[in-house]
């Protein structure tokens, strides 16, 4: 059993506590105030230092703005050059150099082989907003030949048009139905042929 | 503002396990120190230290004491001061009625603390024996000697955390002892003071009585010097060594409060229907070969010192020489501090 009639006031009692908890309390209060007052003098300084920075940047655009219209205005056309550029491209990637290839036929053509018409012809299709269009190139070598090896003369010259210097660029060479026949002319030779030779370039596109 | 704090924090309750307890004396200043170790109070040192002179009890003005400035060895955590002058009143009361009435009661009127000083009062409610009505122990302490002690200790540690009166704080000290050695039988404290001796009666371990006499060791030491002619302060050892026959001084001087302790006696064996068997001593004892002596012709029962000390494990070195043959007197200052400690019987 424990009698224990404690007589001490609530006001003469201390605390053991090296830092009673009033103390603390008052620290705590004092700190919270203290941390409050730092926050907000940071606030406003760091507001202070975007306003001066915002200041400067408007400043430094003002500068740069007409450099910035410059250099939109450039983008704009690079962007209109390089629009014209790879149309351009596309365009050379679907077309046949004439020059280089009619010095191709010319080689082609066997000496005893006259050449007496070459005609060219394109077809540009499938122009879509999903299909990119094609050209493809015909291309009629018609002539004349003559002598008893005159069929000869036409098969060497088809297989000159079929060889790897034309075969690339060449899908078909061939001679249609009559293509192979005696020259009509007034005073052609009974053995004198005229001849006519197809040829179908691969289709290109304009990429 | 702060204070008003306090009541929103949750389970502010302290755990004492380093107290010191310091019963003032106008002899001397008994002082010990009590640790919990490992769930056991240890004494871990005693001392005895100058004593005070408390303001009277109608003394005006603020009395500031000179701070007590304790050992390294005695300096605990916290303190518990218990103070025992001839104003204070104990008066163990028993009041018809549920707990509601004991708030009721006119205290200052049951102390008998009405003669105009103003008093500190406080009481406590101990477990009804009957149903129906309360045992209520009450004391009241001059206001101006309850501030002194207050005031008693200087900043830092130990600090004060509880103010007691000798006569109740060795109840706590003894109740702890009680149960343990000498069971739950009837038995009769007599703590001897300079000026008032109380007596309190246990059965079954809880408190049964609570007399106070105003006769204490002051009266033997005046006989002695009266009749011998000697210095009061050689009068103790004078007593102790029995170079004198004080005998017949003694019989005389306590004789009311023989007769104070028969009735004492029989009241605890006729409320309590028992038997009264131990009859144990605390307080200044001097002469307490005649006070033993006396009481056991008065009542019949051998009458033995009790040493608050020996009732805890005791440190190594904890006791001050000086406090070796003088252990009976710090049954308030061990009490005290055990009750604050919560470790009772």
């Amino acid at each position: 059993m424990i009698y224990h009639i404690n007589l001490l006031l609530d006001e003469e009692r201390r605390t053991a506590s090296p830092l009673p908890l009033n103390a603390l309390l008052r620290i705590g209060v004092v700190l919270v105030c203290g941390s409050l007052v730092v926050a907000t003098l940071l606030l406003v300084f760091a507001r202070r230092q975007a306003e001066n920075r915002a200041a400067l940047a408007r400043a430094e655009w003002q500068d740069l703005k007409p450099q910035h219209e410059k250099l939109l205005r450039l983008r704009t056309s690079m962007v209109e050059v390089r629009g014209a550029l790879r149309q351009l491209q596309a365009c050379s990637h679907a077309r046949v150099v004439w020059g280089e290839e009619l010095d191709n036929v010319q080689a082609a053509i066997p000496l005893d082989v006259q050449l007496t018409e070459l005609r060219a012809s394109q077809v540009v299709s499938g122009a879509t907003s999903t299909v990119t269009a094609v050209r493809g190139y015909d291309m009629h070598l018609i002539g004349k030949t003559g002598g008893e090896d005159a069929d000869v003369h036409v098969r060497r010259l088809i297989d000159r048009l079929s060889t790897p210097a034309f075969s690339n660029r060449l899908e078909s060479v061939t001679v249609p139905g009559g293509g192979f026949r005696p020259d009509p002319s007034r005073g052609a030779l009974r053995t004198d042929r005229v001849f006519d030779v197809s040829c179908r370039y691969r289709s290109r596109k304009f990429e | 503002m702060i204070s008003s704090l306090y009541s929103y924090l949750p389970g502010r309750r302290r755990h004492y396990t380093d107290v010191v307890g310091i019963d003032v004396g106008t002899t001397a200043t008994r002082v010990v120190r009590v640790q919990n170790v490992g769930g056991t109070a240890t004494l871990m040192a005693a001392d005895l230290m100058p004593a005070f002179q408390l303001p009277a009890a109608d003394a005006k003005g603020d009395f500031r004491p000179e701070p007590l400035i304790l050992p390294k060895a005695l300096r605990g955590v916290y303190a518990a001061v218990t103070i025992n002058t001839p104003q204070v009143s104990i008066r163990l009361l028993t009041v018809p009625g549920t707990q509601e009435k004991v708030e009721q009661l006119n205290f200052p009127e049951l102390l008998g603390v009405t003669d105009g000083a103003e008093y500190r009062i406080g009481y406590e409610i101990l477990t009804a024996e009957m149903r129906g009505e309360q045992m209520v122990l009450a004391t009241g302490v001059p206001e101006t000697q309850a501030r002194w002690a207050a005031a008693l200790l200087p900043r830092g540690l130990p600090a004060p955390c509880s103010l007691q009166v000798a006569g109740v704080s060795a109840l706590s000290g003894f109740g702890y002892d009680l149960t343990r050695r000498l069971g739950e039988g009837g038995a009769l404290l007599v703590q001897i003071g300079t000026e008032v001796t109380n007596v309190a009666g246990f059965y079954k371990g809880r408190l049964a009585l609570f007399r106070q006499c105003s006769i204490g060791s002051q009266v033997i030491v005046k006989g002695v010097r009266d009749r011998f002619g000697i210095e009061a302060d050689l009068v103790p050892g004078i007593l102790e060594d029995g170079m004198i026959d004080a005998s017949e001084i003694v019989a005389g001087a306590i004789e009311p409060f023989l007769r104070q302790l028969v009735l004492a006696r029989e009241f605890v064996e006729r409320k309590r229907a028992c038997r009264v068997e131990h009859v144990l001593l605390c307080g200044s004892l001097m002469g307490s070969r005649h006070w033993s002596t006396h009481i056991e012709q008065a009542m019949g029962i051998q009458a033995n010192v009790w040493n608050p000390l020996a009732m805890l494990p005791v440190a190594p070195h904890a006791l001050a020489k000086c406090v070796q043959g003088k252990e009976c007197r710090f049954a308030a200052a061990v009490g005290a501090a055990l009750a604050i400690m919560e470790i009772g019987g």
